[in-house]
């Protein structure tokens, strides 16, 4: 399985940013073109934003979440690995805040 | 022939805004020749030196061919901090030498960042450390706040706003004072926040500048839509995105004692009085953020209240 160490894209501590977070997803996408299964080694991260947790993960449950079952997470500290999460829980919050409201087109 | 625009004696964000709503202060009248009269002045903020350079970026290319924007001061205080913030330098025709300009760099650690300018969204995180590290010495759990805080705000104006210059961002440390504050500023001339949600379709029809602020505070709300086909029906989930950011960082700043200041078209946000007409427009949208390096509330904390999903699919991420 490919490892891709994420403190070596990011050249940083956190990961900030829809741009960072829209790396790592080409990244996995790539990765998963060639193997199996990808390892995203998010050790050395203190921080990841929400922005960047959505344009890696967020989208990738809107458009292509098979792929999701194909990458593991790898020395998350807590609050990447909570961030991570929130951000698989949530892609679709916008299309409920908007059910709920009775706005469907 | 320049116009002169005659700045107060003391001319921080407060003050730009308190000129703006007393009509004093028109950023519309940068879309002529303009000079800045800045002989009377002594204090010159982070704030308004970001304003004032992003309206002289919007506006120059419209001025005459070989027009210079020219400015009246005594070599006061406030003339040195403005040319240690790099206010004269870059791209902007200033009828100010050079040499004169550069004379006064020295050691921005400790205290502020010059004044940046990113223009993609990869400079969003490399300027938004960079703003964060002017305050030395933080917690790293504080840090990692305020680092969060001040990327969602340059990610939004470097997302949203289509400004051709990207974003005007400062940042300044106050060390001294009491809750030990750092203030940040991103200002952009770009398309403004009502006629960025207005690409959404389900947005299309806002024409009130307070409203779509209003809106744009509410977590999970965005105006980035996958456009359809002419004809078909929008689809609410071709959402682009979750549209908290600015909602998160409203947050972080009310339940710490900060602030947030959103001025966008005829319409301002502060968190400390919430929205208000404003009778100038401001070309784009500027953001004033003050948060103090004692956070109490963290953003992990603000975020977690927004989770509310109700159709989640429960499934885990494959953490190792």
């Amino acid at each position: 399985m490919k490892t891709i160490k994420v403190k070596d894209i990011v050249q940083d501590d956190s990961v900030l940013g829809r741009y960072r977070g829209g790396e790592l997803r080409r990244l996995a996408v790539e990765a998963l073109q060639q193997e199996p299964r990808v390892r995203f080694d998010f050790d050395g991260i203190l921080l990841i934003t929400q922005s960047a947790a959505d344009e890696f993960i967020g989208r990738l449950r809107r458009y292509d979440e098979p792929l999701l079952d194909r990458i593991a997470f790898a020395s998350c500290s807590e609050d990447v690995s909570h961030m991570l999460q929130w951000a698989m829980d949530n892609a679709f919050s916008v299309s409920e805040r908007q059910a709920a409201l009775g706005i469907d087109d | 022939m320049s116009i002169w625009i005659q700045l107060p004696t003391h001319f921080n964000f407060d003050d730009l805004v308190s000129e703006a709503r007393a009509g004093r202060f028109n950023p519309e009248a940068f879309a002529q020749s303009v000079a800045l009269d800045m002989s009377r002045t002594q204090f010159v903020g982070i704030g308004a030196a970001a304003c004032l350079k992003a309206l002289a970026l919007r506006y120059q290319d419209g001025w005459p061919e070989g027009e210079c924007l020219a400015m009246r001061h005594g070599g006061q205080d406030c003339i040195s901090y403005l040319r240690r913030m790099d206010f004269f330098v870059d791209d902007i025709r200033w009828c100010v030498p050079e040499e004169e300009a550069r004379q006064c760099r020295h050691d921005e650690s400790g205290r502020f960042v010059p004044l940046q300018k990113p223009l993609t969204d990869h400079d969003s995180a490399i300027v938004a450390k960079r703003a964060v590290e002017c305050f030395q010495g933080l917690d790293a759990r504080i840090a990692a706040s305020l680092k969060y805080a001040v990327s969602e705000i340059i990610d939004n104006a470097l997302q949203h706003a289509g400004f051709r210059h990207g974003a005007v961002v400062g940042a300044q440390a106050y060390p001294n004072m009491a809750d030990r504050p750092i203030d940040v500023v991103v200002a952009d001339c770009g398309i403004g926040i009502r006629q960025h949600l207005s690409q959404h379709p389900l947005y299309r029809s806002l024409t009130d500048d307070a409203e779509a602020l209003r809106i744009a505070l509410t977590p999970n709300v965005t105006g980035v839509y996958r456009h359809r086909a002419a004809g078909e029906r929008p689809d609410p989930q071709a959402s682009e995105n979750q549209g908290i950011g600015l909602s998160v960082v409203n947050s972080l700043a009310r339940r710490n004692a900060g602030r947030l200041v959103v001025w966008s078209g005829q319409a301002i946000y502060d968190s400390k009085q919430g929205i208000a007409p404003i009778p100038v427009a401001w070309p784009g949208t500027v953001v004033f953020l003050r948060l103090p390096t004692r956070l109490q509330v963290f953003h992990r904390e603000i975020v977690d209240e927004i989770h509310v999903p109700r159709a989640s699919s429960g499934k885990r991420l494959g953490f190792e």
